[in-house]
């Protein structure tokens, strides 16, 4: 994208300009070629209705400009020389009934910098649909499959954009994971020109019960990074274990609520594989162990594994009662209620005024035999 | 905002939950507003746990700004600004939210509304120091706090300080933090602005958003990328605005908005900024719509002085220098740049132009 660049600091004269003179400010002769660069995706998911946009940039902060998105509605990314107004305008269109190519139309008539943007639209039925005006700088074009769009400017090379479409038609998986997966492929096939900046993933999902999930199921945010893309990934995988597991129990209960078991089983799937990836990548966070053995021990889902993240979370923080907890928690659930009285005693010795603590040993010897 | 385990787990799993886990222990900082010239509403946040931009942070312009924390329940975001879409006065949305809500005693949240209407609730479960303060277009709230003074130093920070609403909101969280902040440390920091725009739709959800997801500093973190933003695209906000207000007659408002860019760059001077290309953004800025000349060209100098073999920064100084009448010099200047990239048709035309000017 190329607003006006901080690091290459004539980049931006050309979107600058045009925003000048749409405002009738004098502006100084204008730079051709801008010098900043962006690629990205947008995506549908058929199965979970799941709509999103993955970007990187060698760009202050591409998250704010690039990707929009909305449950039921669409996603959008805008780049190049940026038009930002045409995400929340592409949106609008969206929801008034319009598909992606219909919306592509209606913006190429009203925009009159048309040659110099980039865009891609994925509408609510999966139809996607992108663009690269004439003066987009080289490298610069895009690719379109079922559901999704890819697309970039001032790349390495066309290898850029064919290796995140490969990326994503060949990932598992949700949606989120599968956006990042095509980031890092495009950066492995050679990425921006320029270096790298900035990265966003904006996830939105419909749902019943919590109205939050239709603008931001995904939404995380690396401003200002050298390796962006990596930092995405890791902040992701916080990510996963923190929020992700618990909105995938909530759907489960919404798909058994409405009589879909196959789905809501789906959603839990879903919970073992955050759980599994994170321990054969050896995760060290001790809290997303934690937060993902607690989660699945209370459901009564992927015990064993729930078992093996506590004991790892608690050898990260042996002192921590919470893990502790969770620890115990686990091993009764997995009916082993002697190993859950003598890990939970151990946590009652460190705080031996807690109730909590008390009232689950009590509940672990109920249950022993 | 998050328990022992994130609440979205503990929400989630309620059903099955027979042992509810201990009350939850996380905490968090924030404060929504706003400013009634420039029709800004915005929220900053600070917390001890993951992503807070995701979860607690909500604006819409004309609409109003809500801060949902604690026992989080994220869903009073959205709901709340629906229900301020409206036109429901703050503290008439934060009843409702409330009353129909069985967790209402471990949540906290802010409200303001688009005439400055405040509102806010700390639930009585809510982790001591816990509390909030409410005034004429503001709600600070936080819990786990080190005591009461975070909330009293922010509210002291936020009225007191001068100049645009994100501005004034990250000076809210410094002093926060100064107050001791958080009793349990620290990990993300979120600020967003909203601006009413019919040019621009953008401004109406995001015209300041920035994220720390995951850091050791958040607060400071936030304030190093506003930084960059201030040198980027709010100070071309900025002139937009000033455009729009100079279009509608109102000449008062656009000096102000043009003040802002000049406020940011003499920001930026006087705390020694270092960052070439923030440096550079704000002297072309200034440059190329004549205003805050003689800051534009100590910027550009030390711009250049910082990367002298910068092209980009070059041309700055030379059209700086230009614009101040200056010439001769900008031809100099621009021969220097032509010199590094010669095949250069931009830079070509831009010393074509100021010797032309310098006739």
């Amino acid at each position: 994208m190329n607003r006006r660049s901080r690091t290459a600091p004539m980049g931006g004269f050309l979107a600058f300009a045009i925003a000048l003179t749409a405002l009738g400010i004098a502006a100084a002769p204008c730079r051709a070629d801008v010098k900043t660069a962006t690629f990205s995706i947008v995506a549908y998911d058929s199965v979970t209705q799941e709509l999103g946009v993955a970007v990187q940039s060698k760009y202050f902060s591409v998250g704010t400009a690039v990707p929009w998105t909305e449950a039921g509605v669409g996603a959008v990314a805008t780049q190049a020389s940026v038009n930002v107004s045409l995400g929340p305008m592409a949106l609008s269109l969206l929801r008034s009934g319009m598909s992606a190519p219909e919306v592509m139309r209606a913006l190429a008539a009203a925009d009159s910098g048309w040659d110099s943007r980039q865009v891609a639209i994925v509408d609510a039925r999966g139809n996607a649909v992108n663009w690269t005006g004439k003066r987009c700088l080289d490298w610069a074009g895009g690719e379109t499959g079922p559901g999704f769009a890819v697309q970039g400017n001032i790349l390495a090379g066309q290898a850029v954009v064919s290796g995140m479409a490969k990326a994503f038609r060949e990932g598992t998986g949700e949606l989120a994971g599968r956006l990042i997966s095509a980031l890092e492929a495009a950066q492995a096939a050679g990425g921006d020109k320029r270096g790298q900046q900035s990265a966003a993933l904006i996830v939105t999902r419909p749902s019943a019960t919590n109205p939050e999930y239709r603008e931001r199921y995904v939404d995380l945010r690396v401003e200002d990074h050298k390796t962006p893309i990596k930092e995405l990934r890791r902040v992701w995988q916080i990510h996963e274990g923190f929020h992700l597991a618990g909105a995938h129990l909530t759907y489960a209960s919404e798909f058994e609520a409405m009589g879909k078991p196959e789905l809501a089983r789906f959603e839990r799937e879903r919970v073992g594989e955050i759980l599994r990836g994170a321990l054969a990548r050896k995760d060290r966070d001790a809290s997303v162990l934690n937060g993902l053995a607690w989660s699945c021990a209370i459901n009564d889902i992927y015990l064993p594994d729930a078992v093996r993240a506590a004991q790892r979370a608690s050898e990260i923080e042996p002192r921590n009662i919470d893990i502790l907890d969770t620890l115990a928690e686990a091993h009764f659930r997995s009916g082993n209620a002697v190993k859950a009285i003598e890990v939970e005693s151990r946590a009652a010795t460190l705080d031996p005024k807690s109730q909590y603590l008390k009232d689950q040993i009590e509940r672990f010897r109920g249950g022993a035999k | 905002m998050t328990a022992r385990v994130p609440v979205s787990l503990v929400l989630a799993a309620a059903a099955a939950l027979f042992a509810c886990a201990a009350p939850p222990a996380s905490a968090t900082f924030s404060i929504a507003a706003y400013d009634s010239v420039t029709q800004e509403l915005g929220v900053a946040v600070e917390s001890r746990a993951f992503s807070v931009g995701m979860a607690v942070p909500w604006a819409e312009a004309g609409v109003g700004a809500i801060a949902t924390q604690a026992s989080t329940n994220e869903s009073f975001g959205p709901m709340g600004l629906a229900m301020l879409r409206k036109g429901r006065p703050a503290p008439d949305v934060l009843r409702t939210l409330l009353a129909a809500d069985s967790g209402a005693s471990h949540r906290q949240v802010g409200v303001v509304d688009a005439k400055g209407r405040s509102a806010a609730h700390t639930g009585s479960d809510c982790s001591s120091w816990a509390g909030h303060r409410t005034g004429l277009g503001y709600s600070i709230q936080g819990n786990l706090l080190a005591g009461e003074a975070v909330a009293t130093e922010m509210e002291r920070a936020f009225v007191t300080t001068k100049g645009e609403l994100a501005g004034r909101l990250l000076a809210a969280l410094e002093a926060g933090q100064a107050a001791g902040g958080d009793k349990r440390g620290q990990q993300s920091a979120a600020i967003l602005v909203v601006r009413p725009s019919k040019t621009f739709p953008e401004y109406n959800t995001r015209y300041v958003d920035l994220r720390v997801e995951d850091h050791k500093e958040p607060i400071r973190e936030l304030r190093r990328v506003f930084g960059i933003l201030e040198a980027t695209d709010l100070a071309e906000a900025h002139l937009r605005f000033a455009e729009a207000y100079e279009k509608t007659g109102r000449k008062d408002l656009a000096q102000m908005e043009r003040e802002r860019v000049g406020e940011a760059l003499k920001r930026a001077l006087a705390r020694g900024e270092n960052d070439p290309s923030n440096l550079n953004g704000l002297a072309w800025t200034c440059a190329v719509n004549g205003v805050f000349l003689p800051e534009a060209l100590e910027a550009a100098e030390r711009a250049a002085t910082l990367e002298p073999k910068s092209t980009g920064i070059l041309d700055t100084l030379a059209e700086v220098h230009f614009r101040m009448g200056n010439a001769a010099k900008a031809a100099e200047v621009g021969a220097r740049a032509l010199d590094l990239e010669p095949n250069d048709n931009y830079l070509k035309a831009q010393l074509a132009r100021f010797r032309a000017g310098a006739k």
